[in-house]
């Protein structure tokens, strides 16, 4: 996933991460949804920066669309499908946000940065090696699902929307069923993999990728804090 | 020298010792290939010296493993693996990151290697295994074999003595397990031990110096490489091996063909994208025929299949089943595909349950008849999950029976299985051709092919290079060979043909 070719700016992944943290209270802070748009753009730009601008304009096209629908349907509550377009579109206008940060973290940082920036910032080894094999095993699971939807489609089962409508039950089961077998499986494997290769090492591991704050860390970091005062002040003493 | 001093080990709960009063000495720079039926104890072997006995898997160890008279057990993995290094069956589940630089580097990283010299501990890795065309290409992109290349120079990288390689051939092509053999063969030049486990064991021939066979855990039989080669087949099958010599292996199956066309493809072709992947097939194909789908990978076999089956809709030209045209909708209802990796297919929660699944009007009584014909009757209230993966894919034929599909696909069906598996594969497959059923294997694997097949279509090319029957004439036995001999480009490996095996 990870791709350092076609980065245009080197960031450090500490600071990515720290993008994810205050990204996020941008958008717990944001007082109207023009606002919350506005930083999902501000994020599809930094994401452009960052060399993430495919992954990110995919959630953020996926964004635009919902929020289209969430007008549309804003006018049709009165009937049972209005209302349940509105729920629907209301619910994951306010998600794909913070997906979308997540989305430009996962998608720039290479498992190994992502441990060494968190054994930078002294984050304990129990919790970096989990949070490793999540990052690992997220794209796998796209894989998964493919082979589950091929053998459901051989079975009559028809994962699509509408399969999902008609016979709701059975769709969840079918893909739940095989992914947790599988998830058991590739855990272990995949843990044992790691240990077998000195995971579990004492020593402090170092990394490939060099890892310096630069200028250019600073300035981005002191942007976004900057931003995020502004909006709480804002919000403050704005009346309600 | 790594020496296993009277080993025994017990996993957890297990009331049988799965590894007993192993007595085993390996020099420096041999290679040893550890065999036998699958549960005989050669895994846990492997785990016992890499540390994952006891450290990560549990169980009770008694004993000692010794590397130059230094104990292994008791040190916590993280010492061993500057020792011994352990490469996995499935390369898709031992990466650790996404992508192949990342990978080599992870394990030095592990180990504090310095930053400065990082670089070029892994820049030498890929160097060494000729694997530079892969530097920070996407796992995601990389295929089985390259995906295993890549686990090597990661643990090459390490630098350790020992090399534990744990079936190392199960998931790759012909072409892969040839290089796999040469690397092999490499890291004995540079005085590496090497301990295999293994059911496959044709490419081994020109690598490997000694072989202990396993059963019940305790080591009952040792050969060198000469001595196992001079074995006779009958003796060899009994043991439950494969063969290490394929020129031993010739084409078996005489089925006669019914003459009932079944399936008929005119002009189809495929497209991935935009881009067409194959194109100009034309096949015809009967009831009972056992067709044998090879070519290296990445010619399109497995989209192939997928569009034979239904799953895959973006292809041209007419498919035609028992006489009828039949578009995407009419392949996915006649025909089944067993998947590799069969766990993906089966969905309720009981055997009984998963003849009717997604079904809808199969009868009481046909469930029961097919699981009484396929042996699973005796199971049918148990979970799928809890049956062995031959049990597995047994349960996935009878779901293709039941569900009256004319044609079933097999997706790498004998992968990572041992020799009398593989026979009962065969068998399964024997019957379904009996019963009338078209039946394609997409399959690298020679013995089973002989074993099994009474046709090779072999792709190639952007299409279909050839096919062929598998009957007693010479060309039938001939062709396989070539194909198998051009796959591998390793001269030797059909050394000389043996004067009278069955």
């Amino acid at each position: 996933m990870a791709d350092n070719r076609g980065r245009a700016v080197t960031i450090d992944p500490r600071t990515r991460i720290f993008f994810l943290l205050i990204g996020n209270l941008f958008i717990v802070f944001a007082p109207t949804q023009a606002v919350e748009a506005g930083f999902v753009l501000f994020f599809l730009l930094a994401a452009v920066v960052l060399g993430a601008a495919p992954q990110a304009l995919k959630t953020a096209a996926a964004y635009l669309l919902l929020i289209v629908l969430q007008a549309f349907s804003a006018g049709w509550t009165r009937m049972w499908w209005g209302m349940m377009l509105f729920t629907f579109s209301q619910f994951m206008t306010m998600v794909l946000p913070y997906a979308l940060l997540a989305v430009i973290l996962v998608s720039t940082t290479k498992v190994s940065e992502f441990m060494e920036a968190l054994y930078r910032l002294r984050v304990s080894k129990k919790l970096v090696i989990p949070f490793a094999v999540m990052i690992r095993y997220a794209p796998a699971v796209l894989q998964e699902f493919a082979m589950i939807r091929d053998a459901m489609r051989m079975r009559g089962i028809s994962p699509s929307l509408f399969g999902f409508v008609r016979r709701p039950l059975e769709t969840v089961e079918c893909f739940y069923v095989p992914m947790l077998m599988s998830a058991a499986r590739v855990a272990d494997e995949l843990s044992a993999a790691a240990v077998a290769r000195g995971i579990e090492s004492k020593a402090r591991r170092t990394c490939l990728v060099p890892m310096r704050f630069g200028i250019a860390d600073f300035a981005f970091l002191a942007l976004l804090v900057a931003v995020l005062v502004v909006e709480i002040v804002i919000n403050i003493t704005a009346p309600i | 020298m790594l020496r296993y001093d009277d080993v025994s080990c017990t996993y957890g709960e297990a009331d049988r010792p799965s590894v007993q009063n192993v007595d085993l000495s390996i020099g420096e720079g041999r290679c040893v290939l550890l065999c036998g039926r699958s549960g005989c104890g050669k895994t846990s072997l492997l785990r016992i010296c890499n540390g994952l006995i006891p450290n990560f898997y549990g169980g009770r160890i008694t004993g000692n493993v010794l590397y130059r008279d230094k104990s292994l057990l008791g040190m916590p993995v993280s010492d061993i693996v500057g020792i011994a290094g352990t490469v996995f069956q499935d390369p898709k589940t031992q990466f650790f990151t996404t992508d192949a630089t990342s990978e080599v580097a992870f394990g030095v990283e592990n180990l504090a290697v310095e930053e400065e010299k990082l670089r070029g501990v892994v820049d030498g890795a890929f160097r060494a295994m000729n694997i530079e065309a892969l530097k920070e290409r996407s796992v995601f992109t990389l295929s089985g074999g390259e995906k295993q290349q890549v686990a090597i120079a990661s643990i090459y990288a390490m630098n350790p003595a020992i090399y534990l390689l744990d079936e190392p051939s199960s998931n790759l092509d012909h072409d892969a397990i040839g290089k796999l053999a040469h690397i092999i063969g490499r890291l004995k030049s540079e005085g590496k031990t090497v301990v295999l486990a293994e059911h496959r064991l044709y490419y081994l021939r020109d690598v490997v110096d000694d072989i202990c066979y396993l059963d019940g855990g305790r080591v009952v039989r040792r050969w060198t490489t000469g001595e196992f080669l001079a074995m006779r087949a009958g003796e060899r099958r009994s043991l439950g091996l494969r063969t290490m010599n394929l020129a031993e292996e010739s084409p078996r199956v005489q089925r006669t063909a019914s003459g009932a066309e079944c399936l008929r493809l005119e002009g189809v072709a495929v497209f991935y994208g935009k881009r067409p992947v194959l194109e100009g097939i034309d096949l015809r194909a009967e009831k009972g025929e056992c067709v044998g789908i090879v070519g290296k990978n990445g010619v399109g076999k497995s989209l192939f299949v997928r569009a034979l089956t239904g799953l895959h809709g973006d292809c041209r030209g007419t498919f035609t089943v028992n006489g009828r045209a039949a578009g995407r909708r009419e392949r996915l209802k006649r025909a089944y595909l067993v998947m590799q990796d069969v766990g993906y297919q089966l969905f309720a929660d009981s055997v009984e349950e998963e003849c009717r699944f997604g079904l809808g009007g199969v009868s009481d009584k046909a469930v029961a008849e097919v699981l009484r014909r396929l042996n699973l009757h005796g199971e049918r209230k148990k979970h799928p999950n809890t049956l062995s993966a031959g049990q597995k894919q047994r349960l996935a034929v009878a779901v293709g029976d039941v569900s009256g599909k004319d044609i079933l696909v097999f997706d790498e069906p004998t992968s990572g299985q041992d020799y009398e598996s593989m026979l009962l594969v065969s068998g399964l497959i024997g019957e379904q051709c009996g019963k009338g059923k078209l039946i394609f294997v997409v399959t690298h694997d020679y013995e089973f092919i002989c074993e099994t097949c009474t046709r090779i279509v072999h792709f190639g090319e952007g299409g279909i290079k050839d096919d062929f029957t598998l009957d007693g004439k010479a060309s039938g036995r001939r062709k396989p060979r070539e194909i198998f001999m051009e796959e591998e480009r390793l001269p030797g490996m059909f050394a000389d043909e043996p004067d009278g095996n069955d």
